[in-house]
């Protein structure tokens, strides 16, 4: 909690029109029973029963999705339901199960409990279907420094099979700003410049879904308004859902459609911020609704 | 798994560190074949062209030089060019993040380190082949040797049993670049790992048997003592892949090399015996130098999969995760 960072910027209610449904609150996705408080503070616990509704429009629908490490539970019986064309904010502080909840949807890291589905597929037995039609953005995403910025996205196409993918990759470098460095060794990209590179190779695949993990992590203010800029653009000009995973409010209050608020792998609730200010009784402000739920009282 | 093959291809002949290692290795295998060239020459001008009679060319890899053949020398430092191209082939990209990116890709998980694998064998293969393609053109220019057509199968066999071999510290590599997480660590393990055994295993098993077989006077063995030693020594030499290679590579090299176990009866013979043996036995057919080396084979074969398979598990095994 401490660790969260906010401001003031771009919480206003402009922010709070979402593409979520109406929540469902109370019953459980699998097995009909009551959803226990999911945390020792008195905050309710929103947080949808996506399970046995209709997925069509679905393009992530998790139930009961659970991940322990040993004794510890990194992420905790999570139900979620993500839309098609939505940008979805997962909040929560570094440590929150975030990151853990993202692989588990593209496969990389098997659930303990529960089950995934991601554009109708399962990503423990067909990875390879959700991994061909999701882009991922890792944290600390890593690059070829003895490539040029041409060469990491021509290696991403070969890994996805894509035939004369060279139009592609000068187009998506053009969306990402690059074009002019195309030729240049990613080794000498400044971090800003590397965070586009990384949009670039998830978008070269033509992806349906992108996650987003942390993506603006270590930018400079210019950094963060172009990132966010290009994300906002997506679900638009690409017919995109982008699930953003980040610890910074303002930043997903900017663009998200929806939000998903996780705290030690508890999904505290989901919805459009606008509904959530609605069962809060809170004005359609991010920072707030976020420390109501986060520490279970009102902001 | 191409593209991983591919890409990890180009790593490997554009990294400095290989070619380094692979001048090293070229430059003191031209040495001792250039040593080794002169003593044939000798030998040839002195007359004695019946003496290496059916193995002249192969005499350039077996025949010890200034301090070993150039066989030899492959089997104690042919590995650092596996383990130089192995040994952070898979943390490195775990630390550069680069390894949650290829896995998020479309591709299976065993894909990534078989194709590492293969482009390590690849790469071994090509480099095996150039230094003996560029020997064999220093044998037909500099001594004057023309390699028969057995040498030159025997020199192929020769290749694929040093594929083989490195195969299996290519494998041991990779498995410390999965075990580690630090690239230091894994170098460290792995030159650590290389120095025990082929340094130090073949002192213990020399050890080993002199304890399961001992000489009551070391001076004078008896006949039964040698017996037991010598089959003490080679079932102990099965757990070591440096030995293993040795004695196959001296096996397939060298057609009148018979193996421990024939070493031994020859030794045993009156001497009347070993003159007409002498006399009438040359050099045995490829045929036969593969049936006694193949339970050798088949062993270093194993070990090489064992490493690889143990690499490949642990992998499969290993989770992505965020911290």
């Amino acid at each position: 909690m401490d660790e969260l960072k906010t401001t003031d910027e771009g919480s206003g209610p402009e922010n709070g029109a979402g593409a979520g449904e109406a929540l469902g609150e109370g019953v459980s996705p699998r097995d009909g029973e009551a959803l226990k408080p999911s945390s020792p503070h008195s905050a309710p616990n929103d947080a949808e029963t996506p399970a046995k509704e209709d997925s069509s429009e679905a393009v992530i629908l998790a139930a009961g999705l659970t991940k322990r490490y040993g004794r510890e539970t990194v992420v905790d019986n999570l139900d979620l339901r993500i839309e098609r064309g939505d940008i979805f904010g997962f909040l929560g502080p570094n440590g929150a199960g975030k990151t853990t909840t993202l692989l588990m949807f593209l496969g990389l890291t098997l659930p303990s409990a529960g089950s995934v589905r991601v554009l109708g597929e399962d990503p423990v037995k067909e990875p390879l279907k959700v991994k061909s039609q999701v882009g991922y953005l890792a944290e600390n995403m890593g690059f070829y420094g003895d490539l040029t910025a041409y060469e990491n996205l021509s290696y991403v196409c070969e890994l996805n099979k894509m035939r004369d993918y060279g139009e592609k990759v000068e187009e998506v470098l053009g969306l990402v700003g690059l074009s002019e460095v195309a030729g240049k060794l990613v080794s000498e990209f400044s971090r800003g410049m590397r965070q586009r590179l990384g949009l670039a190779e998830v978008l070269v695949k033509d992806p349906k879904v992108v996650f987003l993990d942390e993506p603006t992590l270590g930018l400079d203010p210019d950094g963060i308004n172009t990132m966010l800029e290009l994300i906002t653009r997506l679900p638009g000009e690409r017919g995109l859902t982008v699930i953003l995973s980040s610890h910074l409010l303002y930043l997903v209050s900017k663009v998200a459609t929806r939000v998903g608020i996780l705290k030690k792998g508890k999904l505290l609730a989901q919805g459009s911020i606008a509904e959530l200010a609605g069962k809060t009784g809170l004005e359609a402000d991010l920072e707030a609704i976020y420390t109501y739920y986060f520490r279970g009282e009102a902001a | 798994m191409l593209a991983v093959i591919k890409k990890e291809l180009a790593d490997h002949f554009g990294s400095t560190r290989f070619l380094i290692i692979m001048s090293l290795i070229f430059m003191v295998s031209f040495l001792l074949t250039h040593l080794a060239g002169r003593a044939i020459g000798d030998v040839l001008t002195e007359g004695g062209s019946e003496l290496l009679e059916g193995r002249t060319f192969l005499l350039l890899f077996t025949a010890p030089a200034a301090f070993f053949s150039l066989s030899v020398f492959l089997c104690l430092f042919g590995p650092l060019v596996s383990l130089v191209l192995g040994f952070d082939s898979i943390n490195r990209e775990r630390n550069q993040g680069t390894l949650s990116k290829i896995l998020s890709q479309p591709i299976h998980r065993d894909e990534v380190i078989l194709g590492k694998y293969l482009a390590g064998l690849i790469t071994i293969a090509i480099m095996l082949a150039s230094l003996f393609l560029l020997i064999t053109g220093f044998g037909l220019l500099g001594v004057g040797v023309v390699p028969s057509a057995d040498e030159l199968v025997r020199l192929a066999l020769f290749g694929l049993l040093s594929v083989v071999y490195m195969g299996f510290w290519l494998g041991l590599a990779i498995l410390l670049s999965i075990c580690f997480r630090s690239v230091a660590t894994s170098a460290m393990a792995a030159a650590a790992l290389w120095i025990f055994i082929v340094f130090f295993l073949p002192i213990l098993i020399q050890a080993g048997a002199s304890a399961i077989a001992p000489f009551n006077d070391p001076q004078r063995p008896q006949a039964e003592e040698l017996v037991s030693f010598t089959r003490a020594h080679k079932i102990l030499t099965l757990a070591s892949p440096a030995g293993l290679f040795t004695e196959s590579s001296s096996m397939l090299l060298d057609p009148t090399h018979r193996g421990s176990d024939e070493a031994l009866q020859i030794a045993l013979m009156s001497r009347l015996d070993r003159y007409l043996l002498s006399r009438f036995q040359g050099g045995i057919s490829i045929g036969q130098s593969l049936i006694i080396v193949m339970p050798d084979l088949l062993i270093l074969a194993c070990f090489s999969l064992l490493a690889f398979i143990l690499s490949y598990v642990l992998f499969i095994k290993q989770e992505i995760r965020s911290v």
